[in-house]
């Protein structure tokens, strides 16, 4: 799934370290380091919303996509 | 997390015991096939001397049966010599394994699940499920083997009657429809939560 997550650029550019980011959002730094590394199954809105609001970002400022004729195929659908 | 236990260890050990005293019921059932072979319809009779085990096989045989063989000598000593034949014990013992060892299983299965309950590890709560669900299916094999088991030991023994060698077929709906509701009831609630664990890993995954 070519998710790519580029939390630690945007981190990088609003000179916030991680653990400052994740005391703010109310998440362990665990689970932002699995976020970052994109070693997660998905995100809440929840927790979006939290960094963009802390970041002053857009969701797509964090999370990128590319092309992969894959996806479609892969895809099950909603349960 | 591996040595964690997921119940606290007083609990644990108790479920481990219980799970214990499981097992060893299921153990017994081997004995309970062996015994019902040697003999047959034995039951306990409490009277002036104490308790004894009375073997009276008869009382396998349904009431109307067991009247026409009560009702001469001639007919209870034909009946006698017949449940005394080797063979027919042999097969009496067998007919006894088909409720039996299902039975058994059951009891083994839950043991297990309980054990495994209050064994350490993070997935204890999964595999205790997993045996659960095990039991559930054993449960139900044991509730519809009670017909099976009933008609096999009448028409087994129909040839030492006097009604001579006849098929029997005993399906009493009353004795099959509560254990096998309430077997399904066990399996859908282990269905249930095993379902909503799988979803809760899921949903772990997200931040």
């Amino acid at each position: 799934m070519p998710i790519i997550v580029n939390l630690d650029v945007m981190l990088a550019r609003r000179k916030v370290r991680s653990k400052e980011l994740a005391e703010a959002i109310g998440i362990t730094e665990s689970n932002l380091s699995l976020l970052k590394s994109g070693k997660v199954k998905g995100i809440r809105f929840s927790t979006l919303a939290a960094i963009c609001c802390y970041l002053e970002c857009e969701p797509g400022d964090i999370i990128g996509y590319s092309q992969s004729p894959d996806d479609l195929h892969d895809f099950d659908g909603p349960e | 997390m591996q040595d964690r236990y997921w119940l606290p260890p007083s609990q644990a050990r108790r479920f481990r015991l219980i799970g214990a005293l499981f097992l060893f019921a299921a153990l017994v059932m081997l004995p309970v096939i062996v015994f019902a072979g040697l003999t047959p319809g034995a039951y306990p009779y409490c009277g002036g001397e104490g308790c004894l085990w009375e073997a009276k096989p008869a009382s396998l045989l349904s009431q109307e049966i067991r009247l026409q063989v009560e009702a001469t000598a001639q007919a209870r000593t034909a009946f006698a010599a017949y449940v005394a034949r080797p063979d027919v014990r042999l097969g009496l013992a067998a007919i006894e394994a088909v409720v039996s060892v299902p039975y058994a299983l059951l009891l083994a299965c839950v043991g297990l699940a309980l054990r495994r309950l209050g064994a350490p590890g993070g997935r204890a709560l999964v595999e205790a499920l997993q045996w659960l669900k095990r039991a559930s299916g054993a449960a139900v094999i044991w509730a519809l083997a009670s017909p099976i088991h009933q008609t096999l030991l009448e028409s087994y023994l129909s040839p030492g009657t006097p009604t001579g060698p006849t098929l029997q077929i005993v399906v009493n709906l009353a004795y099959i429809a509560t254990p096998l509701l309430l077997a399904l009831a066990g399996y859908a609630v282990t269905w249930a939560i095993e379902t909503a664990l799988r979803k809760q890993n899921e949903l772990d995954g997200f931040v």
